[in-house]
């Protein structure tokens, strides 16, 4: 009998030690095919990566979450009095842009949450990469530009999220798991502490980022310039004049930025002899488009959603949503060359005769009767004639730069300063210097006609909107335009009920929706 | 073992693998090497069994307990077996319950099987070994496999769905799909379906069994019965066992069915009329011009065009052949079955070879292997798609151009017919996947038995995918616009290739003593250990020409027919994971009559971090069987009673990705930068160093009791379960990034109750009656302490939060439509509110319609699940009849919803409000309101259902009837598969949608579960 209990003891060991000896390293598994933080940490290459995923999330648009795309030109564009929705009548209306249109005050509308959305997954990725370039061992100065490009990018975003929703969350570092619950990550900072944050962070960039042109700098990464111009425009929505004077004044001091002399090659792809084209010589900050097989280096439908749209029997160039308006068309003055770089105009149908619009690349659009919509956004035009061929053929992902930020606003932002601080001359000079490009004669430079020249310049750049609820005449502008533009309301729009649903009810809704 | 331990040193984890083979070649080394060690004195024992009718029973099996010596009936009911003479043995046969006979030194015993002592008797899983019915002390429900195999599903567990109380089952018609499979309600927000163990592989998918190769399949449902199997078995277990050799016999076993499958419930959208009517009604109402439809005289039923009547044809052929020394099986099975939707088709062709070698009564050896392989041509178009389409326009005008829709849905809606054409037979998608398993046996002083097995599951899939040119399509005139016919010239043809591999090995060791210790105790002590290692890995990619078209032929279809020059997308990942476990298991019966079981299990999960990794799970059961007590004997009309409880803990890991406890990153695409491209990268998740496994704890209480001669069977459980630290992804908001975090509390209460009737009416007629009914509640006790998070699904429709039932429905409450301004102002509303729009219920009494309006609508679960099945005999004839049903759910009818342009209509909105008074459900027809496009109870119906399952006649054929064919016995039936269904749901079927936790229950597009009718025969020679 003892040898049988020692069998059972035996047989009893085996497969304790078996499992003892085969499972420590057995359950030693390491992720496959990722990188880790850690190389991050020490590797130039991958945190220039990581702040590169920070600019990627510019891309963000279509139909889904959005950051400067498709949907931030229906908040900029359509809510105002410069465009309607377009298309045809039913398309994305209800729960769509719509509602935008008419501020039908619809909380579910998906455009809010994909904003929302959109921006914060930016927000996420800058807090992520500035966390991770803190604890970072590369050398110094790279630490600190990519560190201003992060910041840069993140007070870019609040400085959207703050114009379209007010006061929102602030984060501003990755929280810890436990505490991404807590009232710090789930309520609303007031609209003082959001701006608070992006004229720190803004400020950060103006202190670390280079000029352009300067060792260091890129195109397309943000500089010096982006970081003063938009800071200027945060001090000008504060209504802080001196601030906003001098940073446009170290904008212009920098010369590194000129007027491109004829404003529709502004917005075009190529330069001519030269002159105008993606990052042109106005050009501050530029979403910049790439060519690559999967075409993800593109804001999708940022120029198909606005392209015009056929009703049949040719190839159509889009869906024709944000539709320049009427109001928009009548408002130019004779001879502003702006107003046929700004609008598609479709001619009217003539019977026996070929009244259809021929674009600047040659590309000739059927009349009325052929096509959706009257007028389309011409600087969200990508020629298929003349401009960077896909490599497939997706219309969705047309390579357009999106232009952010340019030297004109920067003078008409100088201007706007130097008349509110009683310098009516110099306002007068920045103001005649965007006029006369535009082929208007000289006027002068008062608050009033810098906002009807800011409208002129910036059309159907998304900025209409937001701006004409700084000047604080909204209402009264958008009722006349006969939308129902009720005052405390609309000047923003609604907290998304997907996020209030998130947050348990913490994220208080807007007055009146 | 020094070596052992220094062989695995330094070691990555490439060697795995290789590690893990040469751990279980020094398990079967040492373990094979046991000698066999004590003989006793055999006799020559024969005998006859018959039925309780004194008919002889051929093919009874006729086993020495304890060994794997055994024989079986002939034709006549005599057998002959070898035995010791103090054995056991053990009668079964399929249909009774099988018998134990102490031999006792006789040289001949005669049997008599009944079908009354049936079930208790029976065998089940019960992990890692098996334990009869009647000792156990959870809750484990089986079913026969011949009550799968006469079904006509490629599916085997498609044909539980109304069998077993507590066993969910949602049936897709898709061909060659798996069903949805949900085990005494939903108990975690990450996980719900149950791990699948077959002949002791733990398996997530099993396609690759043939429903006509199956002996019996087991539903383990409660903690205790599940605890063992640790990380991988909290949702339920699903043990299967195949069929093996019937002792002393050479059996030819041929089925086959032949089936035609029907939509029969079509979703009633308007005809050319009624859209006109409707399209000019919702212009007249948004004062928009009217349309001009003159060109549009067609009147299209886009689901006729896409439907068809699909042909479903199963079979199987199986070989056995069992002598003294082994048992060998074959079983080859072949399915086709097109798919209701045009052009949809799969293909399964399966080998299964299982052989069994006995050394002598002590040492077996042996292995199974089964060979799977399927071809899939996937549906071509969207269900949807035939619903939105506008009635009035022609399908095509010949093979290679088509009429696009009106201009108002042209962009968002393709002709669904084209859509079809053009992409059918453009997609090769095949599988294959070998599931084998080699075991040893050794019994060894008496009482204890050895057994080692180690098992693999290989799978490989691949596509191949064309994208041809486009047809040309014909824009009908509107208004001033002429007819004129386009072709998208920048469309180009691509082709893709995607392939992907996975791999499995599992290693099971288990010690096993079994013994009687007096006349009283009966105990049964089993340890083992086990691991798993899977890893998977797949590369994908695509091309697109854009110069040369790539014909539309398969021979062309590779990456390699396009130039390298022309755009594409590349991918490739893998993962890899594994599980140890040790575990054991103590059963214990006093007399028979009180009885206990219990568990323990260790595991550890590569999933954790190295602190977070083990964990200890355990089970305790308790049973008495009242009858065998003394005080019962005069009780005649209870036969059987068993009172039992367990409680039981375990974790649950499944369903959860790899690593989430350390950060990771991955590629967040580009950014451009000087005219380039740069690759981009993102931290991909936010980790929790602390994750860990759910942690499951239940009770189970119930009883089984058989009362009037056996003829009544009845089974009650109740439960109740919770599960803790719930492992939830959240999607931070502010953050757009995953959370993974154990966070919530779970609990699921129920009652099962099954019963069973079978009788006889003079010699020839027998019938039987069996229904069963279930009632599971649902109700999320938290959502964390700390994090108390709402979880969405399906865009806000649904919710999950503390003190409600999970993935509610979550929306406005419709009361009424709006008639009038003056009704408006006079109830609560929107702002923006118009007559015509739907009222809504103003929840928190502010006077106003809010988002705070939103309030409880419905779960998309159904609470309460029933079945119950008929089947009647009279000589060679029988009929079956199965129905099943659900109550208390809701169902989203989201294919409504839609309004991204101008859709076809569903008939309900003919009655669409027109003046005051006209209707108070249907709002106006007018789709810029988007107040009626919230989410509210106006999209949801009930789900409750009953459903005809199966109505099936068959006739077999006697013993003599066709035996100058060689044929033993053969059945042929007449089945008729979800035939009607009582409901008041719109959609193509009833069954509620419960794949998704957090977002259940939307029909966006189901694909239909069709009527089916077949005609089958088996035959056994």
């Amino acid at each position: 009998m003892i040898r049988y209990t020692h069998y059972k003891l035996l047989v009893l060991a085996v497969p304790l030690l078996m499992v003892a000896g085969c499972s420590k390293k057995f359950l030693e598994i390491d992720p496959q095919g990722q990188l880790t933080e850690v190389q991050a940490l020490r590797d130039p290459e991958a945190a220039n990566q990581l702040v590169g995923g920070v600019y990627n999330t510019l891309y963000l648009g279509g139909f889904d979450n959005s950051t400067v795309g498709f949907q931030w030109a229906i908040l900029g564009d359509v809510a105002s009095d410069d465009s309607d929705k377009g298309s045809t009548p039913s398309d994305y209306d209800a729960g769509g842009a719509g509602d935008v249109d008419n501020f039908r005050p619809n909380p579910a509308n998906g455009i809010y949450n994909n904003i929302w959305n959109g921006h914060y997954l930016g927000i996420a990725r800058a807090n992520k990469a500035i966390d991770i370039l803190n604890s970072s061992t590369i050398e110094t100065t790279a630490k600190n530009r990519l560190l201003g490009e992060a910041r840069f990018l993140r007070g870019f975003y609040y400085f959207n999220l703050v114009r379209a929703f007010g006061g929102v969350p602030k984060v501003v570092r990755v929280p810890e798991p436990a505490e991404v619950n807590s009232d710090e990550f789930q309520t609303r900072a007031s609209v003082a502490d959001i701006y608070a944050v992006i004229l720190e962070d803004l400020q950060f960039a103006v202190d670390n980022l280079s000029v352009k042109g300067t060792a260091g700098t890129q195109l397309g990464r943000a500089t010096k310039g982006a970081a003063q111009s938009y800071l200027a425009k945060v001090y000008m929505y504060q209504k802080n004049w001196q601030k906003t004077l001098e940073l446009t004044q170290g904008v212009i001091n920098s010369n590194q930025y000129t007027l491109v002399p004829n404003y529709n090659l502004v917005f075009r792809e190529k330069a001519v002899s030269g002159v105008g084209g993606a990052n042109n010589s106005e050009s501050i900050f530029e979403v910049q488009t790439g060519l690559n097989v999967a075409e993800n280096a593109v804001s999708p439908l940022y120029s198909n959603g606005q392209g015009p749209r056929g009703r049949g029997g040719w190839n159509d160039l889009g869906f024709g949503f944000n539709s320049p308006s009427a109001d928009l068309a009548g408002f130019y003055e004779p001879g502003d060359t702006r107003r046929n770089a700004t609008i598609i105009f479709i001619n009217p149908t003539v019977a026996g005769r070929d009244n259809g619009t021929y674009l600047w690349d040659g590309f000739r659009l059927p009349s009325q009767d052929s096509v959706e919509n009257p007028r389309y956004n011409y600087k969200a035009y990508h020629s298929p004639l003349l401009e960077s061929g896909q490599l497939t053929s997706n219309k969705d992902t047309k390579p357009k730069n999106i232009r952010l930020m340019r030297y004109a606003e920067v003078l008409l932002m100088y201007a706007e300063a130097q008349a509110m601080l009683g310098n009516a001359a110099e306002a007068t000079a920045k103001l005649n210097m965007v006029r006369s490009r535009a082929n208007l004669p000289a006027s002068t430079g008062t608050q009033a006609n810098i906002w009807r020249e800011r409208r002129a310049e910036l059309a159907m750049e998304h900025d209409r909107f937001f701006d004409l609820v700084r000047q604080g005449r909204a209402g009264t502008v958008l009722r006349a335009h006969g939308k129902p533009f009720v005052d405390g309301r609309n000047e923003v729009f609604p907290i998304p009920n997907a996020q209030r649903d998130l947050s348990g009810g913490r994220l208080t809704q807007n007055n009146g929706y | 073992m020094g070596v052992n331990l220094s062989l695995f040193k330094g070691m990555g984890f490439f060697s795995k693998v290789r590690m893990l083979r040469v751990c279980m070649f020094l398990l079967m080394v040492g373990y094979g090497a046991l000698p066999a060690m004590a003989r006793y004195a055999d006799i020559i024992i024969k005998g006859k069994v018959t039925s309780g009718t004194g008919e002889s029973l051929a093919g009874v099996s006729v086993e020495v307990k304890g060994t794997t010596v055994g024989a079986s009936t002939d034709v006549n009911g005599n057998f002959t077996v070898t035995a010791d003479e103090s054995a056991t043995l053990v009668f079964s046969y399929v249909g009774y319950g099988s018998q134990e006979v102490l031999v006792n030194n006789r040289s001949t015993i005669n049997v008599t099987m009944s079908t009354s002592s049936g079930q208790l008797e029976q065998v089940v899983v019960v992990g890692y070994g098996t334990q009869r019915k009647r000792d156990l002390t959870g809750s484990v429900t089986s079913v026969k496999g011949e009550d799968v195999a006469r079904m006509p599903n490629t599916n085997p567990i498609a044909s539980l769905q109304g069998k077993v109380a507590g066993l969910t089952i949602t049936n897709s018609g898709n061909a060659g799909s798996s069903p949805v499979v949900r085990i005494r309600g939903i108990n975690s927000t990450n996980s719900a379906s149950p791990v699948y163990v077959v002949d002791g592989v733990l398996h997530d998918n099993i396609d690759f069994l043939n429903p006509a190769d199956i002996e019996t399949i087991d539903v383990l449902r409660d903690p205790s019965s599940i605890a063992i199997y640790g990380l991988r078995g909290a949702n339920g277990v699903i043990a299967i066992t195949s069929k093996k050799a019937a002792r002393g016999q050479t059996r030819v076993n041929f089925t086959s069915s032949l089936g035609v499958q029907r939509v029969i419930n079509r979703i009633a959208v308007t005809d050319a009329e009624g859209f006109k009517k409707l399209y000019a009604a919702q212009l007249s109402n948004l004062g928009a011009a009217p349309f001009d439809f003159t060109n549009y005289t067609a009147n299209t039923n886009w689901q006729d065009e896409i439907f068809r009547d699909a042909l479903i044809n199963i079979n199987s052929l199986g070989f056995s052949n069992s002598s003294e020394k082994s048992t060998t099986l074959l079983n080859i099975g072949y399915t086709n079955q097109d798919g209701v939707l045009k052009y949809d088709n799969y293909k399964r062709y399966l080998v299964r070879l299982n052989e069994e070698i006995r050394f002598n009564d002590k040492i077996k050896v042996g292995g199974s292997i089964t060979g799977f392989h399927w071809i899939s041509n996937p549906e071509a178009a969207g269900l949807n798609n035939a619903l939105w389409a506008a009635p009035i326009v022609p399908i095509k005008t010949d093979t290679g151009t088509y009429y696009s829709m009106p201009s108002f849905q042209r962009a968002q809606v393709g002709n669904p017919v084209a859509a079809l054409n053009r992409n059918t037979r453009t997609s090769i998608s095949k599988g294959f996947r070998i599931v084998g398993s080699l075991f040893a046996e050794v019994k060894f002083l008496k009482s204890f038995t050895w057994r080692s097995t180690v098992y693999t599951d290989l799978g490989f899939n691949n596509s191949r995918d064309y994208s041809p040119l486009p047809f040309a399509f014909v824009n009908l005139g509107e208004g001033t616009n002429p007819t004129t016919t386009t072709y998208d010239n920048t469309v180009r043809t691509g082709v893709s290739q995607s392939q992907s591999e996975s791999k499995r090995f599992q290693q099971d060791h288990t010690l096993t003593f079994d013994k009687k210790l007096g006349s009283d105790h009966a105990l049964t002590v089993l340890a083992g250990f086990t691991s798993i290692y899977s890893h998977g890995s797949s590369i994908n990619g695509n091309r697109r020409d854009t110069t040369v078209n790539v014909p539309n032929n398969p021979d062309f279809w590779y990456l390699s027919t396009i130039n390298i020059n022309n755009p594409g997308a590349f991918g490739g990942g893998g993962s890899e994971s594994s599980i140890v476990g040790a575990f054991g298991r103590v059963s214990y019966a006093y007399k028979g009559k009180y009885l206990l079981n219990a568990t323990l299990r260790r595991d550890g999960s590569s999933k954790f971090a190295p602190e977070n990794r083990w964990g200890t799970f355990s089970s305790l059961g308790v049973g008495w069987v009242v009858t065998d007590d003394s005080f019962f004997n005069n009780v005649k009309t209870i036969n059987f009673l068993k009172l039992r409880g367990a409680w039981g803990e375990t974790g649950n890991a499944n369903g959860f990705a790899d690593n989430l406890y350390r950060p990771g990153i991955s590629n967040a695409s580009t950014a451009v930068f000087g005219n380039n491209v740069y690759t981009a990268i993102q931290a991909s998740y936010i980790p929790d160093p602390n994750l860990h496994w759910e942690v499951v704890r239940g009770f189970d209480v119930g009883l089984d009791m058989k009362m009037f001669n056996n003829r009544l069977n009845a089974e009650l459980n109740l439960y109740d379960r919770t599960t803790t630290d719930i492992l939830t992804a959240l999607t931070l908001p502010n953050e757009s990034r995953s959370y993974f975090t154990n966070l919530g509390k779970i609990t699921n209460k129920g009652i099962e109750l099954s019963l069973g009737w079978s009788d006889k009416i003079g010699k020839d007629f027998t019938y039987s009656f069996s229904p069963n009914f279930s009632y599971n509640e649902n109700v999320v006790n938290s959502i964390g302490d700390k994090t108390n998070f709402q979880l969405i699904g399906n865009n806000g429709a649904n919710l999950t939060e503390t003190g409600k039932s999970i993935g509610y429905f979550y929306g406005y409450r419709q009361t009424g439509i709006y008639q009038t301004t003056a009704d408006i102002t006079k109830s609560a509303a929107f702002t923006n509110s118009l007559p015509g729009d739907i009222a809504f219920a103003d929840i928190n009494g502010d006077g106003l319609i809010t988002s705070a309006d939103r309030t409880y609508l419905g779960t998309p679960f159904p609470p309460y699940s029933f079945g119950l099945s008929l089947s009647f005999g009279y000589k060679g004839f029988d009929a079956m009849f199965e129905g099943q049903g659900v109550a208390g759910n809701k169902i989203y009818t989201q294919r409504r919803i839609a309004n991204f342009t101008v859709l076809n209509y569903e008939s309900n909105r003919l009655n669409a409000w027109t003046t005051p008074g006209s209707t108070n459900i249907e709002p106006i027809l007018d789709n810029s309101r988007g107040n009626n496009y919230l989410f509210s109870s106006y999209y949801l119906e009930p789900g409750d259902y009953f459903r005809i399952r199966t109505v099936q006649i068959g006739y077999t054929f006697g013993r003599n009837a066709l035996s100058f064919l060689g044929i033993q016995k053969a059945r042929i039936y007449l089945s008729g598969q979800n035939i009607v269904s009582w409901s008041q749901v719109t959609g193509y079927t009833p069954e509620a949608q419960i794949g998704s936790i957090l977002g259940g229950g939307a029909d966006n597009g189901v694909y239909p579960v069709p009527a089916t009718y077949s005609f089958g025969v088996n035959v056994n020679f």
